[in-house]
């Protein structure tokens, strides 16, 4: 009986690692819903409105997300409503590695102190003016891993542009 | 056993003897079925919580295979139940950070070009060390 007894353990551990590679064979999903557009609420179709023609292309779990997002969106301030609305599309069609590496970018750079994190948008616009062969040269070196705390001091030449250019 | 209790034993065994004389034949017999099948009951095999646990299901399990006894399905039903209840929590947990730094990431004054921008990684640091 013994063997019986471990048999039956063994069975009972098998089914509970089957389910526990669920999200590795897709079964995740099995109990997400997974809406059309027309299922969703009029506040959502508004803030969701740029991946309208997207959103059937979208698996349940990133639908579930993006309607999180809906729901969080009449909460944030105007200026980001509207950043959050110009990005939303683009952000959507990075590919999961863009997007993971995007995350894990912004949470190093999150830590960073307040001053310190103002000074990155700072120096984003800064970055803008630069060169576009600068650009290119900076962007083939080796990758850092993180975001470093940027100085005060400003890159060689000391000049600020006249106006920032924005990413998009 | 104490000699009060043998006494009162003895005592018992008296009245029944007593009693039961007057019986009908039938009455006797059953009382006689009912006695043996009790006695039976006793000298069977002690099982232990565990072993019923699994031999149950339907009574007699003990000659069965595990896989027809069917406390041992409920028990593989359950663990499987909770492994499916565990990633679906995680599913729901990935979503909702995902949600919460999608918000917060877009929502930010620094566009996500900025976070996915080799050159300007390296160009930071290259004026951190300055």
């Amino acid at each position: 009986m013994a063997q019986d007894r471990r048999a039956a353990l063994t069975a009972a551990l098998a089914a509970a690692g089957l389910l526990a590679l669920a999200p590795e064979v897709g079964w995740a999903q099995i109990t997400l819903k997974s809406p059309k557009w027309s299922d969703l609420s009029q506040q959502e179709r508004e803030v969701l409105a740029p991946l309208k023609s997207d959103w059937n292309n979208l698996d349940a779990q990133r639908k579930q997300k993006w309607r999180g997002v809906a729901q969080r969106y009449p909460e944030m301030k105007p200026d980001e409503q509207a950043r959050i609305h110009e990005q939303m599309r683009g952000w959507s069609q990075l590919s999961p590695d863009q997007r993971k590496q995007a995350r894990e970018q912004y949470k190093s750079m999150n830590k960073l102190p307040p001053e310190q994190k103002a000074d990155v948008k700072q120096k984003w616009e800064e970055y803008q003016s630069l060169p576009p062969e600068q650009k290119r040269e900076l962007a083939s070196r080796p990758s850092s891993a993180k975001i470093p705390a940027p100085a005060n001091t400003l890159p060689s030449g000391g000049k600020r542009p006249a106006s920032p250019t924005g990413s998009r | 056993m104490t000699a009060n209790e043998a006494e009162f034993a003895r005592k018992i065994k008296g009245y029944l003897d007593d009693g039961s004389a007057g019986l009908q034949g039938g009455t006797l017999y059953r009382l006689g079925q009912a006695r043996a099948a009790a006695l039976d009951r006793i000298a069977g095999p002690v099982r232990s919580p565990a072993f019923a646990l699994a031999a149950a299901g339907g009574g007699g399990g003990a000659s069965r295979p595990f896989y027809a006894q069917v406390r041992v399905w409920v028990g593989v039903a359950l663990i499987a139940l909770a492994g499916f209840g565990w990633q679906q929590y995680r599913v729901h947990e990935a979503i909702e950070e995902a949600e919460e730094i999608d918000s917060k990431l877009l929502a930010s004054d620094l566009p996500y070009d900025a976070y996915l921008d080799r050159g300007f990684q390296n160009w930071l640091k290259t004026v951190a060390q300055h």
